[in-house]
C-alpha cells in the first residue's frame, strides 16, 4: 500500500458483461470494502479520471464509446480490465458479437482476472495501475521537460 | 407520517457500532472453503484425457497429449467448476484464493512427468471382448462422455469414437474385465454375441445338476425347473432370449440354439458318474457363509461361532457354485466322498478374539465392510467420518477385512 | 411553444451503472418523447447454445446477468428437465427455492441503494449496500461465488446445504431482518423520499396492461399477478400473498419491492422449516428432444425461457424474454411528460438490468 502517492479517480464502463462485475466495482465503493478510505472516487466525467476500469467484452457497438472514453481521459492515463470478460471475452468468447477483451480497442495495463472479480481482486488491481501510473507519470514528467528544454 | 428524523436512530447506531469495514488489504480475508478462487491440478495422476478442455465453456484450459502438458489461462478461467466436476480422475479441484491482477497474460502450464513421450498412446480407446462381455452396460453408465451405448436386448456394444476421450473409466468399471484400451479395433465389430438374436436356451441335461439357478436368474420366469422329476424346460413365448441363463449356469451346461433345437425332445439324464464334492481349506476359510447361502441345494452348513464347514453329501448337486461365489477361493471340488470333504483342518492366520480396526486415515468411508458384516457389528457414518465397531456383537470373521477395498482394516 | 431539443442520455452515466442509451426530447425542462436504443452490452449468447453442450450451456445462460444469474441457471434447467421429463429430488427443488428467493433480497437491496444514489440520498445507499454484503457472504458459503453461482445442473444441484448452515442463515436473515425494516421505514417515512417519489411516473392500470409491463412495475399498478404462483421448484409448497401498490407511482414500485423482501424473508423461513431430507440431484442421460417453454418470477419480473432440441447434445435454439425488455415500453411512456432531473429515478423504478435485456 505504500505505493499509493495519490487519490487516483476512476472512471468506470460497462463494455459487454452480465453486469456481475459492475456490481463489484460498485462494491468496492460500499462501507465492507470502502476504497474511498484511499481517496478513490468513482467519477463519472472521464476528463477528471486516471484510472479507466472497464468490465466486459469489445462489441461492435461499444467499441467506439471505449475508445472515445479512454480518448477523452488527461495523461497519464492507465487502463484496467476487470473480469475475464474483459480480459479475453471470458464464455463469450465466441458469441457473435464479441469482438474480444479490451485490448482490442485499447490498451490495457492491468487485467484483473475472476468471474466476476471479486472486489478484493478489484482493490489489487487499481493497487498495481497505481504503479503503473507512476511510472507513466515519470516519464510523461520527463517527455515535457524535454520537450522544454528543446524550445 | 413521521416527516423529521426517520433516520436518525440508524445514525446514532452506526456512530457506536464496529465499522463494517474489514479493512482489506491491511486485513486478509479468510474464505470460506466453498469459495472457487482458482483451479489447482494434481497432474500426477492427470491421464490428460482432455474432458476438461471440452468442457471448459471459456476455453481457457489446453490439453496437448503429444507433450504431456495441461495449461490454463489464467485471465480466461471463469471458475465455474465444470472441468472440476467432470473430471473422471478428480485431478482437479479449486483453490479459495483468487488469482492476482497482472500486467500481463498469465497462462500456467503443468508438465506430467515421462506423458511426454507416450505419443503413440493418443488414438488409445477401448475395445470390448464380446465373448465375455455380458452386457450390463456399466462401462456406458460411467462413461463421462456418453460415448458407450450398449443395448441388452440386442447384444450390442457400441463406441463412438468421436465422443471418446480414452480416460479408460469403462476399463476400470467393467466387472467382467472384458474391456481393455488398445488401438485394435477389430474385436468390436467381430460377431456380437454367441448367438442369434431369437436363439432359446437349451440345456445339456447330461452336465445339468437341476440346481435351479438359471430359473431364478431369468427375468421372465420362462425356465420351468424341477430338481426331483428331473425336468427343464423353456417356455418359448415368455423368453426374450436374454441369454442371462447362459451366462449364469454354474456348469456351462446351456447353450444358446435355434428354437427348432431348443423344443426337440430332451433326452434323459445319463447316470451320475461319482461326481466331485467341495472341500473348504479350512486355514483359509473365514466362516463368512456365503458359500452356504448360494447353495441351491441347501448341502452346505457353516457355523461361524463354532468355526464348522460341513457338507451333507447326500444333497449336493455338485454344482460347483459355492467354489464359485467363495470370496476367499478356498473351495475347490476335489473330494470324492463326504468323510474327505469334512476332514476337518482347522487353522488360521490371526487370533479368534481378534476385533477388526480400521486405519482412519486410509479409511474412505465407502461402508463395504458394514454391509458386509454378517451381525451388522460394524457402523459407518459417512457424513461425520465415524468408523465403530460392536465389539460384543462381533463375532471375529474378519469379513471386513477381507472385503475393505482400501485394504484399511485389520484384525487386532 | 417553446423550442424542442433533443439529450442523450448515457450510455455512460453516472447514475448508471449499465449502459443504456436515450434520446429525450425535450420542451424547456419536460420531456415529451424518450427513444431508447439498446445494443452496447449485446454479445449473442442465445446463439452460443450452438456451440456449446447442453449441460455445459448452463454456465454461459448464468452469465446473461449477474443479478439473477441463479434464476437464469434455474430456468434453463427446469426447461430442459421437462424436455427430457427428469423429476428432479424435492431437497433441489426447496433448495432452489431458497437461492431464488436470496438472490431476490440481494437484487431489491441492490436496487434500493442505487434508488437512494439516484436521488442523493448517498448514506442510504451505503446501509442498503452494507446489508447486501451479508447475503453475499451466505451466497459464497453456500455456493462459493458471490455473484455467478454455477450451482445449478441439468437434474438438480451441484452443492447441498446441511441443515447446521440453514440454521445459520435463518438466525442471519432474522438479525437481518431487524436491521432491514428500521432501513426501509427510512424509504416509507421520510419526506425526502416521499417529495421525489410520490406522483412521479405514473402508471396507470390501463397503461400496464396496454404496455405489458411485468414484475413489480406491474404489481405497483395494482396488477394481481406473480408466476411464483404457477408453483414451479418448491413455491407450491409455501404459502405466500401477491404484494401489490395503489398509488401506480415511482413510491408504489418502491413500496412493492420493500413488501417483497420481508416476503423473501418469510418464504426462505418457511423453505427451511419444510426442506425434505434426500439427494440432491439425479443422474441425466441423453440428449433433449422437443420444446419447452418456462416462467420464472425474477426480483425484475416474469422471465420467459423457450428451449428446443432435436436429440443431439447441442439445443436447436434458446431464446430468453427478460422482464427489463419487457418493461422498457413502460419506461417510455412514464418518461413522456416527467422533468428532466427526473428521468434518472424513472429509468431506475423500472430496476433495469441492461445485460438481461441485450443478453
Amino acid at each position: 500500500m505504500a505505493k499509493i502517492t495519490k487519490s487516483p479517480w476512476l472512471l468506470h464502463y460497462d463494455g459487454s458483461s452480465c453486469n456481475g462485475c459492475d456490481i463489484e466495482v460498485l462494491a468496492c465503493l460500499t462501507p465492507v470494502y470502502d476504497v474511498e478510505r484511499f481517496g478513490i472516487i468513482n467519477t463519472g466525467n472521464p476528463k477528471h479520471a486516471d484510472i479507466f476500469l472497464v468490465t466486459g467484452g469489445i462489441n461492435e457497438k461499444n467499441k467506439a464509446v471505449v475508445k472515445q472514453l479512454y480518448d477523452q481521459m488527461p495523461e497519464p492515463k492507465v487502463v484496467v480490465a476487470v473480469g475475464i470478460c474483459a480480459c479475453n471475452g471470458g464464455v463469450f468468447k465466441d458469441a457473435y458479437n464479441i469482438i474480444g477483451g479490451v485490448d482490442k480497442a485499447i490498451p490495457v495495463d492491468v487485467y484483473v482476472p475472476g468471474c466476476a472479480a471479486r472486489p478484493e481482486a478489484i482493490i489489487d488491481g487499481v493497487v498495481k495501475a497505481l504503479g503503473v501510473l507512476d511510472e507513466k507519470q515519470k516519464a510523461f514528467k520527463e517527455a515535457k521537460k524535454k520537450k522544454g528544454a528543446e524550445k | 407520517m413521521n416527516k423529521y428524523g426517520s433516520f436518525t436512530g440508524g445514525i446514532f447506531k452506526s456512530l457506536f457500532k464496529k465499522p463494517a469495514t474489514y479493512g482489506y488489504p491491511f486485513n486478509k480475508r479468510e474464505f470460506p472453503e466453498r469459495t472457487r478462487g482458482h483451479i489447482v491440478i494434481n497432474i500426477d495422476d492427470c491421464i490428460l484425457c482432455g474432458l476438461c478442455e471440452k468442457k471448459c465453456p471459456s476455453a481457457a484450459i489446453k490439453v496437448d497429449r503429444n507433450k504431456g502438458t495441461w495449461s490454463i489461462d489464467r485471465m480466461g478461467c471463469v471458475q465455474c467448476e465444470n472441468c472440476v466436476v467432470g473430471c473422471p480422475k478428480k485431478v482437479l479441484s479449486t483453490d479459495v484464493n483468487y488469482t492476482e491482477p497482472s500486467t500481463t497474460k498469465t497462462v500456467d502450464t503443468f508438465t506430467k512427468a515421462g506423458a511426454a513421450i507416450s505419443e503413440e498412446k493418443g488414438a488409445s480407446m477401448p475395445n470390448c471382448n464380446l465373448d465375455s462381455c455380458v452386457f450390463c452396460g456399466l462401462c456406458a453408465k460411467n462413461c463421462p462422455q456418453g460415448a458407450l451405448s450398449v443395448d441388452r436386448a440386442t447384444k450390442s456394444w457400441k463406441l463412438d469414437e468421436t465422443l471418446c476421450v480414452s480416460c479408460g473409466l469403462c476399463v476400470e468399471k467393467c466387472p467382467k474385465k472384458c474391456l481393455e484400451m488398445g488401438e485394435d479395433k477389430t474385436k468390436n465389430t467381430a460377431a456380437l454375441a454367441p448367438y442369434d438374436v431369437d436363439d432359446l436356451p437349451k440345456a445339456d441335461l447330461n452336465a445339468c445338476v437341476y440346481c435351479g439357478i438359471c430359473a431364478s436368474a431369468c427375468p421372465q420366469g420362462a425356465i420351468e425347473l424341477d430338481r426331483d422329476s428331473k425336468k427343464w424346460v423353456v417356455n418359448e413365448d415368455k423368453c426374450i432370449h436374454c441369454g442371462i441363463c447362459y451366462y449364469k449356469c454354474p456348469k456351462k451346461c446351456i447353450a444358446m440354439v435355434d428354437a427348432e433345437t431348443a423344443l426337440a425332445v430332451a433326452e434323459e439324464k445319463a447316470e451320475d458318474t461319482g461326481a466331485s464334492l467341495p472341500k473348504a481349506d479350512l486355514d483359509k476359510c473365514v466362516y463368512c457363509t456365503l458359500c452356504a447361502k448360494n447353495c441351491p441345494q441347501g448341502a452346505l452348513t457353516v457355523d461361524r461361532a463354532n468355526k464348522v464347514w460341513k457338507l451333507d453329501a447326500d444333497a449336493c448337486v455338485s454344482c460347483g457354485l459355492c467354489v464359485d461365489k467363495c470370496p476367499k477361493k478356498c473351495i475347490d471340488m476335489s473330494a470324492s466322498s463326504a468323510a474327505e470333504a469334512n476332514e476337518p483342518e482347522f487353522k488360521r492366520g490371526y487370533d479368534v478374539e481378534a476385533t477388526p480396526d480400521a486405519n482412519l486415515d486410509l479409511c474412505v468411508y465407502c461402508g463395504i465392510c458394514a454391509k458386509a458384516c454378517p451381525q451388522d457389528a460394524v457402523t459407518v457414518d459417512r457424513e461425520n467420518k465415524t468408523w465403530t465397531v460392536d465389539e460384543d456383537k462381533c463375532i471375529h470373521c474378519a469379513i471386513c477385512a477381507y472385503k475393505c477395498p482400501k485394504k484399511c482394516i485389520d484384525m487386532k | 411553444m417553446s423550442k424542442r431539443s433533443i439529450v442523450p442520455f448515457g450510455p455512460q452515466h453516472p447514475v448508471l451503472p449499465e449502459p443504456i442509451h436515450l434520446d429525450l426530447v425535450l420542451e424547456d425542462e419536460k420531456v415529451v418523447e424518450a427513444i431508447p436504443s439498446i445494443g452496447f452490452v449485446h454479445r449473442g449468447l442465445e446463439k452460443l447454445v450452438e456451440k456449446r453442450n447442453f449441460h455445459d450451456y448452463m454456465y454461459v445462460i448464468e452469465r446473461i446477468c449477474g443479478i439473477c444469474s441463479f434464476m437464469h441457471g434455474m430456468g434453463y434447467a427446469e426447461g430442459i428437465e421437462r424436455i427430457m421429463d427428469v423429476e428432479i429430488p424435492d431437497r433441489a427443488k426447496y433448495l432452489r427455492t431458497i437461492w431464488c428467493e436470496m438472490s431476490r433480497l440481494h437484487s431489491h437491496l441492490l436496487w434500493l441503494g442505487l434508488l437512494a444514489d439516484a436521488f442523493g440520498f448517498e448514506s442510504l445507499f451505503m446501509h442498503c449496500w452494507r446489508m447486501r454484503e451479508t447475503i453475499l457472504d451466505m451466497f459464497e458459503a453456500s455456493t462459493g461465488g458471490r455473484v455467478i453461482f454455477s450451482v445449478n445442473k441439468i437434474g438438480g444441484v451441484l452443492k447441498d446445504m446441511d441443515s447446521s448452515m440453514l440454521r445459520t442463515f435463518v438466525d442471519m436473515f432474522d438479525k437481518m431482518e431487524e436491521e432491514v425494516r428500521q432501513l426501509t421505514n427510512v424509504f416509507l417515512k421520510d419526506y425526502t423520499v416521499a417529495n421525489r417519489l410520490k406522483g412521479v411516473g405514473i402508471l396507470t392500470k390501463e397503461d400496464a396492461i396496454l404496455n405489458g409491463a411485468v414484475g413489480p412495475m406491474m404489481r405497483a399498478a395494482g396488477i394481481e399477478s406473480d408466476t411464483r404462483k404457477l408453483g414451479y421448484a418448491a413455491y407450491g409448497d409455501i404459502d405466500f400473498d401477491i404484494i401489490t401498490g395503489k398509488e401506480c407511482d415511482s413510491f408504489a414500485r418502491c413500496e412493492v419491492r420493500i413488501g417483497e423482501i420481508f416476503q423473501s424473508f418469510n418464504i426462505i423461513r418457511q423453505a427451511v422449516a419444510k426442506i425434505p431430507e434426500g439427494p440432491i440431484s439425479v443422474d441425466v442421460k441423453g440428449n433433449p428432444n422437443g420444446e419447452a417453454f418456462v416462467r420464472l418470477e425474477q426480483p425484475r419480473g416474469e422471465a420467459v425461457f423457450y428451449f428446443r432440441g432435436d436429440g443431439t447434445q447441442f439445443l436447436n435454439r434458446a431464446r430468453v424474454r427478460t422482464p427489463t425488455f419487457a418493461n422498457i415500453p413502460s419506461l417510455v411512456k412514464i418518461l413522456e411528460g416527467c422533468d428532466f432531473a427526473d428521468v434518472p429515478i424513472l429509468v431506475l423504478t423500472i430496476d433495469p438490468c441492461v445485460s438481461c435485456t441485450e443478453r
